[in-house]
């Protein structure tokens, strides 16, 4: 199953190098990245490939692989299918965040990053944080409380970015486009950090598939199994946090990819997350690929925002799955 | 080498859940807790687990306090069945006794040879080893307790508390869970404490039982010793007779109906 995805990995990869705006034969593309290609490609051929295509695959297969690891990772804390990477508040501060500097007008660049990118992660990581810190104020310190603590957080930050559209109407736009979700704006440079922390995070939490599974079986079962339950969390929050984080400043907000890509991957392959991170990463950048070349060829030149893409396309897949599934394990994770 | 709790106190905010509760049992002993509802069972049982702080007082395992261990070095000598756990997930069986070797091998390292024979010796011990690959949420009350009861073992604790083994099983199974872990306890010389409600098997199975009642623990001794009706007139606030079991020596409680009925005509209670 796992070689199976590795393949299709490669497969779709392949494809999203070839399609685009114009085409690119598939046994060229093949002898370029093997560094053969005795000038068979056209300078701007090669230069679409470097300069755009390339990148871009490898931002949204980052981009795939964080949503659905940190999916995982908060579906795992959770305990609840249900939950996303932004079930509570990644999204909000980092939309936060861009709302910010679109509105203030701030512009500057740290290391290739834009204002944007650097509110958004910053957004991202901090309101997680004051949840996180929210969630362990009470003397009961439970998942339940943090996941309450989330929800409040981010309708608060919602509203006050939509204040700020409200108030910047004539900005609302630009703040929009954002929180659809676009791999529009990539380029090596902006890839170096998205990439580190992306690998920390996914890292991060594969090497806590352990103590995810035994946290299936509840909060007093696993602590019974020596399971230190502030840690945990606090581990786990950091690494979904960082992933998610690491996406969202990329990309904006793109939804679905994060709650699919687990559930699909968990039907495939089980509950255990040392094989079930890295499947549904890999699962993670396949949608993303997909959505991606499907968003930038059904309205060429133009493009779609990749975000509503994912959406369109992911849930009526996703709802197949569903019904396919047997009764009794609607509940199960 | 025994487990003991010293003169602990448990409160939750203001409400005192436990007061001053002693207990010690040594290697081969089987204790039993009975009480009613709410006497506070489940609290005592975490609380010896070291999941709860205690406000005052102390648990030791060999005369080492559990507060300085770490809660990976309690989980090595001590496994504690909590009554509930999470069913929906569909992790297999195998998966789930494995998972209590983990205060063992750590988080990170693989299981090596040693761990997976101790797995499947745990999983044989209850008779499940034909079924180890099926899912957590297709398995049956029995079926699932005998699992979690594999997955103490293979945890190779020398300290069990069970916390309510026989709920949800029938009469079978309820015999056959206490038959096994009493011979797991001979067997190996481990200390268990068990909570359970039924007095008749408490009696059967115990070689002391503890009763509690509103926060302390009433009395401690044997079944013939404890389970007397004044006794357990102030622990439940029901009439017994006592009589004695006919082929073994352990005393039998039949519930005795109040000479004043507060209700004309009581409706039929089972008991739980």
């Amino acid at each position: 199953m796992m070689v199976c995805a590795v393949l299709l990995l490669i497969l779709v990869s392949l494809a999203s190098l070839m399609f685009g705006a114009s085409t690119i034969a598939p046994s060229r593309v093949i002898a370029w990245l093997f560094g053969i290609d005795a000038g068979s490609l056209s300078t701007s051929e090669r230069t679409i490939l470097w300069e755009l295509r390339l990148p871009r695959l490898i931002t949204a297969t980052l981009v795939g692989a964080s949503l659905a690891t940190a999916g995982v990772g908060f579906q795992g804390l959770f305990r609840n299918p249900l939950a996303d990477p932004y079930i509570i508040g990644a999204s909000s501060g980092a939309a936060l965040g861009v709302s910010i500097v679109v509105t203030s007008g701030i512009q500057f660049l740290l290391m290739g990053y834009s204002a944007h990118a650097i509110l958004a992660f910053a957004g991202s990581l901090l309101t997680v944080a004051i949840v996180f810190i929210l969630g362990s104020l009470s003397n009961q310190v439970s998942t339940l409380t943090m996941l309450l603590a989330g929800i409040a957080i981010s309708s608060m930050i919602n509203s006050i970015v939509s204040l700020l559209m409200f108030l910047n109407d004539e900005k609302a736009v630009i703040i929009l486009s954002w929180l659809m979700g676009s791999l529009a704006d990539t380029d090596w440079r902006s890839l170096f950090v998205t990439a580190i922390a992306t690998l920390m995070g996914v890292t991060l939490l594969w090497g806590m598939s352990r103590q995810l599974d035994a946290f299936l079986l509840g909060e007093e079962a696993s602590q019974a199994l020596g399971l230190a339950p502030y840690r945990f969390r606090m581990l786990v929050t950091i690494g979904a946090s960082l992933a998610t984080a690491a996406a969202v400043s990329t990309s904006g907000i793109i939804g679905f990819v994060g709650l699919i890509a687990p559930q699909i991957s968990r039907q495939l392959i089980g509950p255990r997350h040392g094989y079930l991170i890295p499947f549904s990463a890999i699962v993670g950048a396949i949608t993303m690929l997909i959505a991606d070349a499907v968003a930038r060829t059904i309205v060429a030149p133009a493009e779609l925002p990749v975000g509503i893409v994912t959406s369109l396309l992911g849930c009526p897949f996703f709802l197949v799955l569903l019904m396919r599934r047997k009764g009794a394990s609607h509940k199960s994770l | 080498m025994s487990f003991e709790a010293e003169k602990i106190s448990y409160s939750y905010r203001d409400r005192e859940v436990l007061s001053d509760i002693s207990l010690s049992i040594q290697p081969g002993e089987l204790m039993v807790l009975v009480g009613s509802n709410g006497a506070g069972k489940t609290t005592l049982l975490r609380t010896l687990a070291g999941q709860l702080r205690p406000r005052f007082g102390d648990v030791s395992i060999c005369d080492q306090s559990i507060t300085r261990l770490s809660s990976k070095e309690i989980s090595k000598q001590l496994s504690l069945m909590p009554q509930h756990e999470e069913k929906s997930h569909a992790l297999e069986i195998y998966d789930v006794v494995a998972l209590g070797r983990t205060p063992h091998v750590g988080w990170w390292m693989p299981l090596n040879p040693t761990d997976e024979s101790i797995i499947k010796a745990s999983i044989e011990a209850v008779g499940l080893w034909e079924m180890r690959h099926r899912t957590v949420d297709t398995l049956s009350g029995g079926e699932w307790r005998r699992m979690i009861l594999a997955r103490s073992l293979a945890q190779k604790a020398t300290v069990l508390l069970l916390d309510e083994p026989t709920s949800g099983l029938d009469i079978r199974f309820q015999f056959e869970c206490l038959e096994h872990v009493r011979y797991l306890v001979k067997q190996n010389h481990l200390m268990a404490i068990i909570t359970l409600h039924d007095l008749n098997q408490a009696a059967l199975f115990a070689d002391r039982i503890a009763i509690m009642a509103n926060r302390i623990i009433l009395a401690v001794g044997t079944p013939s010793e404890v389970l007397i009706p004044s006794i357990i007139q102030e622990a439940f606030g029901i009439e017994t007779t006592v009589l004695q079991h006919p082929q073994h020596p352990a005393p039998v409680i039949v519930p005795v109906r109040p000479q004043q009925r507060l209700v004309p005509d009581p409706p039929r209670i089972l008991e739980q």
